[in-house]
């Protein structure tokens, strides 16, 4: 098997070397493809719920709205259970809007509040806490609302949110405020969108 | 270590070494060696994933046939305006960054959603249902596969859900579409006065050291821009046009393939008279066919106003036997061949011969032409020119490649490429970029007359496509520098600016006046206001654009408002808003809060894909994005 001796002597080192701390390799080996094992399965298992939320979500948004109970329900079913999937979030935000339709606010906030905290999404959790200032502002908890909408989050939806905080401003009637905010709204909003037209003319109005 | 390498080169730690050296390649194949290169550039990095000019170039000529297939005349300079380009670039960015999100987020379509999806789509429906016969032609006739169809259908299904589902969770409190909707959907009494920069002119005095004060002081606005006079070559499709010959030949093969389009509006009148056989019929039940025709032939050429008679007696359409065998009118292709061939050689009241058709005999009676065909001879004309202009534009495609790399590689002249293409070498008169671009219709020509190359070195220009199937080489005869205008030729004009600088001054200072004593509640006598109309942003009731951003922008809060602006030279303008109404009627408000919350959903997807850069690293290629149009 050996080509010559200094091979021979090499193969006779290996297996020596083999003999002491083998067991160890092997074992280490078994750990790395076990856990290798464990990490595919936990991604199997994550897919497999993403695609039940996925089509219990469709479900849910295509349910006649005014079933109000049989929505809360299954928006309920994935907050729940699928938590840790993308629709969770969404689902609790569309039930929002449909208790928010039929004036049950005291649901509403509660999706909202529980959106804003666990959703997977920023983008999600950053809707339901523009909403839930939204549904504040409603109520004249101006206060409330505008530290809300103060909170740190994420930097797509930041020109929604000063948007809003123009509006609460207007109606406490502080126009300075109010500029600033529309001001730094149209910075941040999509400039080709529509919603900036809105904002431009709340900020004319002002007499800039 | 070498050593040990050295002294094994046949032993197993060369093996070992091997086989790292190996495992590269064999996971990652030799291309990502080589993936800098060519169509494989990133015009873009997102997170370090490549958007490459390849597949720049072809969403950029996406975009060109779905504006072409919308039916517009698309403009290259527009495909090549920087807008265009960053749009079409942000697109295929922020594609990538909701795809990588959507793996991220872990969005999942089931395979039941997407069959359903599928099974839905028109495209695929035949009589209500989804048909697997057309499913499977369709994708065959788009060379996609079925998997690459379902994987595409299921990412643009992720795409809807996680992107522009967002739209679904839009609610806004009615606090704030209140305000948005008062100020969009107001409506304003407003009027205009003017007061005219023209009748304060008289007033004003101008110095001749004014002007040349001014003159001195704005020398180089005073300039004529450098200008070339060219000679240039043009290989163009229709110049090529008197050197191609078309036979008659060719006309007349052309004619017979196309006939129907020539065909024009003649409808003709027949009736006939049919002795039918079967399908399966025998050559004795034929030949029975054939002498019972005959026979009704016979008698028809003794007296051919029996012909109706016969044919409710002998025929055997039964469509048309009961009214004499009359057919109606009908156009080429409406009938089978050999019946239609004979109806469209007979003259009016003429009996045909027997004509066999795959029904039987007919004997057939034209009664009436209308309309007009188009003859062969009548056609002639047109279709050679068709024809010739084919011929014309394949062979410009072929001497094409040819053009360009003679006007490069004897680049000291045009000559040789108008010999070779017996082309004139024309002279242009003198003309500035701009007129340039103007004349020959392609800025990316002048573009490239001014460059150090053709301008200073005097070499031909690359040859451009300034139209399709027009190729155009120049060179520089003379060039020109910008030069100063003198005064003589300036003064006249800066006379009148200053005065009209002075006078604007004038109405500006009256206006001011004015609008300052209307403010405080008070009367201004001689201005001429225009009867009051009502505005809202979208009926601007002819004011004009800037009146109508005053008018929207008045502190409305004490009435009546005023505001006052200057119209460059033309008058000092003063907008009175004396009423504002903020009501609704309520469809309208429906409809206005709908628009509204649509708003707020498009500006949600917006604010998704922000996000979404916003947490990423996305660097673009600048150098390239602008400098891609030239290639």
């Amino acid at each position: 098997m050996a080509y010559d001796l200094e091979e021979q002597e090499q193969l006779d080192e290996f297996k020596a070397w083999w003999k002491k701390s083998g067991k160890l390799i092997s074992n280490l080996i078994l750990v790395v493809l076990l856990a290798y094992a464990g990490w595919q399965g936990y991604h199997y298992f994550q897919a497999k719920k993403s695609v039940e939320a996925s089509t219990l979500y469709q479900t849910l948004v295509t349910t006649d709205t005014s079933k109000l109970a049989d929505i809360q329900a299954q928006a309920t079913k994935l907050t729940a259970d699928y938590a840790g999937t993308p629709y969770a979030g969404r689902a609790a935000i569309y039930a929002a809007k449909v208790n928010i339709a039929a004036n049950d606010h005291k649901n509403a906030k509660t999706q909202l509040e529980w959106a804003a905290k666990n959703a997977k999404e920023s983008t999600t959790k950053a809707i339901a806490s523009l909403q839930l200032a939204g549904i504040l502002f409603e109520e004249k908890s101006y206060d409330a609302a505008l530290k809300l909408l103060s909170s740190d989050s994420d930097k797509g939806f930041v020109g929604l949110k000063e948007d809003l905080k123009g509006d609460i401003y207007m109606a406490q009637g502080k126009k300075t405020e109010a500029k600033k905010a529309y001001e730094t709204a149209l910075i941040e909003l999509d400039s080709q969108g529509r919603l900036s037209q809105y904002t431009r003319q709340k900020l004319e109005s002002l007499g800039v | 270590m070498l050593d040990a390498i050295r002294n094994h080169t046949q032993g197993w730690l060369a093996k070992v070494i091997l086989a790292l050296i190996t495992i590269p390649f064999a996971l990652f194949g030799i291309d990502s060696y080589f993936n800098d290169a060519g169509s494989n550039v990133a015009i873009a990095k997102v997170n370090g994933d490549k958007i490459t000019i390849q597949e720049y170039g072809n969403a950029i000529d996406n975009v060109r046939s779905r504006l072409q297939s919308q039916g517009q005349k698309v403009d290259p300079a527009m495909l090549e305006s920087a807008e265009l380009k960053q749009s079409v670039l942000d697109g295929l960015i922020t594609r990538r960054l909701v795809n990588a999100e959507i793996q991220h987020a872990n969005f999942k379509i089931s395979d039941e959603q997407l069959s359903t999806y599928i099974l839905g789509m028109p495209e695929f429906q035949q009589d209500g249902k989804f048909s697997e016969d057309i499913y499977q032609k369709t994708l065959a006739q788009n060379k996609l596969s079925v998997s690459k169809f379902e994987s595409d259908r299921r990412n643009e299904l992720l795409n809807q859900q996680a992107r522009e589902g967002l739209g679904l969770l839009v609610s806004v409190p009615e606090g704030v579409t209140d305000q948005a909707l008062k100020f969009a959907h107001q409506k304003r009494d407003v009027s205009v006065a003017e007061i005219k920069t023209a009748q304060f002119v008289a007033q004003t005095k101008v110095t001749p050291e004014q002007v040349k004060a001014y003159y001195e002081q704005h020398k180089d606005k005073f300039k004529v821009p450098e200008q070339v006079k060219l000679e240039f070559a043009l290989l163009s499709a229709a110049g090529l046009v008197a050197q191609m010959q078309v036979s008659d030949e060719e006309v007349k093969q052309f004619y017979d393939e196309n006939v129907s389009k020539f065909q024009g509006d003649e409808q003709r009148q027949a009736s006939h008279i049919l002795i039918g056989f079967g399908v399966t019929a025998t050559a004795t039940e034929k030949a029975a066919a054939k002498d019972k025709a005959a026979d009704i032939l016979m008698q028809l050429k003794k007296d051919p106003k029996r012909f109706e008679e016969l044919a409710m007696k002998n025929s055997q359409d039964p469509g048309s036997a009961s009214k004499g065998g009359d057919l109606g009118s009908f156009g080429r292709g409406a009938m089978v061949k050999p019946f239609e061939d004979a109806v469209f050689s007979m003259k009016v009241d003429q009996i045909s011969d027997l004509v066999e058709s795959e029904f039987g005999y007919h004997i057939i009676k034209l009664n009436g032409v209308t309309g007009h065909s188009s003859s062969f001879e009548a056609m002639k004309p047109q279709i050679k020119g068709e024809l010739l202009f084919q011929k014309a534009q394949a062979k410009f495609s072929e001497l094409a490649d040819d053009f360009s790399n003679t006007v490069y590689e004897q680049s000291g002249s045009l000559k040789p490429v108008a010999e070779k293409f017996g082309l004139q070498v024309q002279p242009t008169a003198w003309m500035s970029r701009e007129e340039g671009a103007k004349f020959f219709k392609s800025e990316r020509l002048m573009n490239s007359v001014f460059s150090d190359e053709v301008l200073k070195e005097k070499r031909n220009s690359e040859a451009v496509e300034v139209s399709p199937n027009n190729l155009v080489s120049v060179r520089v005869l003379e060039y020109k520098p910008a030069a100063p205008r003198s005064f003589d030729e300036v003064k006249g004009g800066i006379e009148g600016l200053l005065k009209l600088e002075q006078a604007t001054k004038l109405a500006a200072e009256k206006g001011l006046a004015d609008l300052a004593k209307l403010k405080s509640g008070g009367q201004v006598d001689d201005l001429e206001w225009i009867p009051t109309v009502t505005i809202d942003r979208k009926d601007a009731q002819g004011l004009t654009e800037p009146v109508m951003n005053q008018a929207f922008k008045i502190d409305a809060s004490k009435l009546p408002a005023y505001a006052g602006y200057v119209d460059g030279n033309k008058s000092y303008t003063i907008v009175q808003v004396s009423r504002v109404d903020n009501a609704l009627s309520d469809d309208a408000k429906q409809g206005a809060v709908d628009e509204y919350k649509a708003a707020v959903a498009a500006e949600y997807i917006s604010a998704y894909g922000k996000s979404l850069k916003a947490k990423s690293k996305v660097v673009v290629n600048r150098k390239l994005l602008e400098s891609n149009s030239q290639q």
